[in-house]
């Protein structure tokens, strides 16, 4: 009789366990759902506004043909002051976050933790070389400061953030990731503070 | 898959067997390139690819011009017609004249005997260099372009994303020539003190590398010389005081065949058949650093 009801009491604390398990399971699995349904959202959105970004790019084209073969660095950076100029102009009124809105930060911090996940010491060493750069120079529609090299952007993080059509590239400044114009050596966004501390960082960006 | 043997005692007797076989090939090439000059260890055999090395040269000041001069005095006496930049091609790249003084007026004396040069983009290139006709890379931040039974694979090391890591599969992956060299200016292997070996660079690429065959890899960004022990069967140089120096910039980390730290230097190669001579040279003239590495269908012998 002792024994049965201890078997009894047995089956219903592993059925309220299950039970408990199932709801949590199950709240994982919704959270999760949502999460990918964000996700979804937010890179839609960042790759619209990066759609968007591409067409102002190409209207500022027109008159100037890609430069494939100068001979001349007059011509090439002439064709890149004329691209940044065009571009500034058809953006007056950019700000930093246009692209980076708040909404889609969240993602690219998960994106980058993940790449951090994979490789942190192999990012964290890629990233130990830098030329600080004083924060308020990097603006959008600001150019590229003169001078900073254009410190490699580590693969690993490269692979887990959104790809990007050849007019534009992610750089690393400071802790900041910036998106540039690659012809007309401009920042288009900033997303500050995007990447960790770098333990051991020093200047030496030669 | 093809790999290597690096066999650098053996550098006398490749030599010596080159230069006995030399008779044979007479009146196939000018006699001039036919024999192995003065202060040139490399075979220079008939129909061989010959070509130089340079890495962080930009910097236009009197020491790249004067291994520009160098070069041209090497050129003379190997006959070597393209040359690749393992980047940083031009400090600056900002202004219209760094384009003439940091590359079209030290290397005038190879442009103007027709020497081609392969530019592979450093940390201080400025992209649109890509459009610079005298680099020749048509507009891409990477390429890949063949020479005899060699091919080289132009890697933007600065920005290794997803396509370009597909492209160069692609690009190996179809490629039919007996030799795969690929260049790119961060080190996946360095001993280098003030950089190193990049390490999430070697982590996405150098599997790629393996896969596929590729036996020589060709870096810059530390200026010294270096030449890595084989390292998986592919052998690794530094090549990154062409212009810019980094006195007793090399460190001790094991992975060291040879090195140059106390003044400038170039690398001529010379191809031939399964073998690759190379020779490093510097500024003044000097010999720094030579041997061969055979290609052969096993697995590699590493240095002694």
């Amino acid at each position: 009789m002792t024994v049965q009801r201890g078997v009894w009491t047995g089956a219903r604390v592993l059925l309220v366990i299950l039970t408990l398990t199932c709801a949590a399971c199950g709240r994982k699995a919704k959270q999760q759902a949502r999460q990918a349904e964000q996700d979804a959202q937010s890179l839609s959105e960042f790759n619209h506004r990066i759609q968007d970004f591409v067409k102002m790019h190409q209207n500022a084209e027109p008159g100037i043909p890609h430069i494939t073969a100068s001979y001349s660095g007059e011509e090439i950076v002439a064709r890149q002051h004329t691209m940044a100029a065009r571009i500034v102009a058809q953006r007056a009124g950019a700000m930093e976050g246009n692209i980076f809105t708040p909404a889609i930060r969240p993602y690219f911090e998960r994106a980058i933790n993940s790449a951090y996940a994979e490789n942190e010491p192999g990012i964290q060493a890629s990233l130990e070389c830098i030329t600080p750069v004083d924060e308020k120079a990097l603006t959008a529609n600001a150019a590229y400061p003169e001078n900073v090299s254009y410190a490699m952007t580590p693969p690993t993080i490269l692979l887990h953030i959104p790809k990007l059509p050849p007019e534009l590239e992610y750089r690393i400044v400071n802790r900041d990731l910036l998106l540039r114009d690659v012809e007309a050596n401009l920042i288009v966004d900033i997303m500050r503070n995007a990447i960790r501390p770098v333990p051991g960082r020093r200047i030496c960006d030669d | 898959m093809r790999r290597l043997v690096f066999n650098p005692w053996s550098i006398a007797a490749v030599g010596f067997l080159a230069m006995a076989q030399l008779p044979a090939h007479k009146g196939i090439q000018a006699a001039a390139a036919e024999k192995p000059a003065a202060g040139i260890t490399l075979p220079l055999k008939t129909g061989s690819v010959r070509f130089a090395v340079i890495g962080d040269s930009g910097s236009g000041d009197a020491a790249e011009t004067q291994v520009a001069l160098q070069m041209e005095k090497t050129r003379r006496l190997s006959n070597f017609d393209f040359v690749l930049m393992v980047g940083d091609n031009l400090y600056g790249g900002s202004s219209p004249g760094d384009y003439e003084q940091r590359f079209g007026k030290p290397f005038k004396p190879l442009l103007d005997r027709g020497v081609k040069f392969y530019a592979a983009l450093g940390n201080h290139d400025n992209t649109n260099e890509t459009g610079y006709a005298p680099f020749n890379m048509g507009g891409n931040r990477y390429y890949s372009f063949r020479k005899a039974d060699v091919q080289f694979f132009v890697l933007d090391s600065n920005y290794l994303d997803g396509p370009q890591i597909d492209w160069l599969k692609g690009e190996l992956e179809k490629s039919t020539a007996a030799w795969k060299i690929a260049y790119l200016h961060h080190p996946l292997y360095s001993s280098g003190k003030r950089h190193g070996s990049d390490m999430d660079l070697r982590t996405v690429l150098e599997p790629i590398l393996k896969n596929y065959g590729v036996q020589v890899v060709l870096q810059g960004h530390d200026h010294v010389y270096e030449r890595v022990k084989a390292q998986g069967g592919i052998v690794y140089f530094v090549v990154g005081n062409s212009g810019q120096l980094r006195s007793g910039g090399l460190g001790m980390n094991g992975i060291k065949e040879a090195g140059f730290d106390t003044d400038r230097c170039f690398m001529v190669v010379e191809i031939s058949g399964d073998e690759l001579y190379f020779q490093t040279i510097s500024r003044a003239g000097e010999t720094v650093d030579s041997g061969a590495i055979k290609r052969t269908a096993g697995g590699i012998a590493s240095a002694p």
